[in-house]
């Protein structure tokens, strides 16, 4: 009984630590004032990718532009690979706006979604909370739309981003073949349900 | 597409409640940020009074006034070759000349059982620095059999056939039953016809020609309001021969999708193979 209690009490602790902790991470006490995302960052860049969607047994394509128009202001558009816009979104500051939406995609929850995943797929600098590291990789925590965010970085890169919620993990953005500040390769996953974005640089 | 996007939100609506998100409604439509692109003649507004000197930037006080005036003068001049030169690549055509256009395309688009095209496209965004370049190849069959393929920068191909869009998305192949959605059987249609040039529905379409040096100009405005809220207009461009050279599909932003064809050759014996997923 007693080894029982015990083993629940470990597991309920394990259970109820944050995600660094659960990766083995420690906390330490990086202060960098580096940019926690740079992959949209450099406003003279048009940043265009071949997006692959999948929802639900549902497979869709299409491409997906990313433009920085100035200091914490984005664009975001999403076409079919003809060129007809299914969604135009802009982000500046707290301000979010649709430019345009295709009416069968004018859904407020599915809007919310995007919207979520969006800002952190393209906010460079959300406030940070805490760090830790392991060997010589980082996470830093920070929170954007009241949810806990971590960065983790492999030598000093932005790797993945994982949002979190009620301890759990909800997305996680992975970034690859990254050169120059560029992510060739960006996957976003949602964790409750099937819905999963895959992102290839032009 | 449609389907499938109207499908994926039904979907996710049954998740609904497993998401913490979904409670409150956190979509701001904030005002103030215009996006509408200028139109042409704003622009051109724009342009005549900055360098007619209306500019509301006072002349600088060490400028000598026969300098200021001669300037004036220079950029007037220049301005008025530079619409000259513009009205005489485009001009409106005559009522007759539109009744010929029609008949030698027509007689074009009859005689044309297949289309095989190298083409080019570019999507104009506003925003960007740059257009976003694709090129490909074009096979068409009448009466409605039409492929594009897609081979750089990315492997995708949609095939239009019976109701129905194939796509194969480098090697990801799904298909999409059309015959419901207004909007895209509109689309179809709308391809169908273009690649043919055979376009000339008065019922469907405000309608207007123009002359471009050698090659004649259509556009072609939906008088559908719902499909207009999808592509505000639709030009093409026509050799002598009645050949279609270019599509440029222009949506209510402004922004738009310009297609340009090249090296087609017309009734090539096409197989299945050619319109295989």
């Amino acid at each position: 009984m007693r080894i029982l209690l015990s083993s629940l009490c470990v597991f309920l602790l394990m259970a109820c630590g944050s995600y660094p902790k659960k990766q083995g991470f420690v906390p330490s006490a990086n202060t960098s004032k580096e940019l926690l995302n740079p992959y949209f960052s450099d406003v003279s860049k048009d940043y265009v990718y071949k997006a692959k969607i999948d929802a639900f047994q549902k497979s869709f394509g299409g491409i997906f532009v990313v433009k920085k128009l100035g200091n914490d202001h984005h664009r975001i558009v999403f076409t079919t690979e003809m060129g007809n816009t299914i969604y135009d979104f802009e982000f500046q500051g707290v301000n979010f706006k649709i430019n345009r939406i295709l009416p069968e995609m004018d859904k407020k929850l599915l809007i919310n979604v995007l919207k979520r995943d969006f800002l952190a797929l393209i906010k460079e600098n959300p406030p940070r909370t805490k760090y830790y590291s392991k060997a010589d990789n980082t996470i830093a925590e920070a929170t954007l739309q009241s949810k806990k965010h971590y960065y983790t970085f492999e030598d000093g890169q932005l790797k993945k981003i994982v949002q979190t919620g009620s301890g759990k993990e909800k997305v996680t953005f992975l970034f690859s073949g990254i050169s120059d500040n560029i992510a060739k390769k960006i996957v976003l996953s949602h964790h409750n349900f099937k819905l999963q974005i895959v992102l290839t640089a032009f | 597409m449609a389907n499938s996007i109207s499908s994926f939100f039904l979907r996710i609506r049954k998740v609904q409640k497993l998401l913490p998100f979904s409670k409150g409604g956190v979509r701001l439509r904030t005002e103030g940020l215009s996006t509408q692109a200028p139109s042409e003649s704003s622009v051109c507004q724009q342009y005549v009074s900055k360098f007619a000197g209306q500019s509301p930037r006072p002349p600088k006080a060490d400028t000598p006034l026969h300098l200021k005036r001669g300037a004036k003068t220079l950029f007037t001049l220049l301005l008025s070759v530079l619409f000259s030169a513009n009205i005489s690549a485009q001009t409106k055509m005559t009522a007759k000349e539109a009744k010929t256009l029609r008949t030698i395309v027509k007689e074009q688009a009859e005689k044309t059982q297949t289309i095989t095209s190298d083409f080019t496209q570019y999507k104009h965004l506003d925003f960007l620095s740059n257009d976003i370049e694709s090129n490909g190849k074009l096979a068409f069959k009448a009466p409605n059999l039409v492929k594009w393929e897609y081979g750089n920068p990315f492997a995708y191909s949609i095939l239009f056939k019976n109701q129905t869009l194939y796509i194969n998305d480098d090697g990801n192949k799904s298909n999409f039953d059309v015959g419901g959605n207004k909007i895209f059987k509109q689309l179809n249609e709308l391809i169908t016809s273009s690649i043919r040039g055979d376009l000339f529905d008065d019922t469907q379409f405000d309608i207007s020609y123009f002359k471009e040096n050698e090659n004649s100009l259509v556009h072609f405005i939906p008088k559908d309001e719902q499909f207009s809220e999808f592509i505000k207009t639709f030009h093409i461009t026509f050799n002598p021969a009645g050949k279609v050279t270019e599509v440029k599909m222009i949506e209510p932003s402004e922004d738009y999708t310009q297609i340009i064809f090249s090296n087609r050759i017309e009734n090539q014996a096409l197989s299945d193979a050619d319109f295989a997923q």
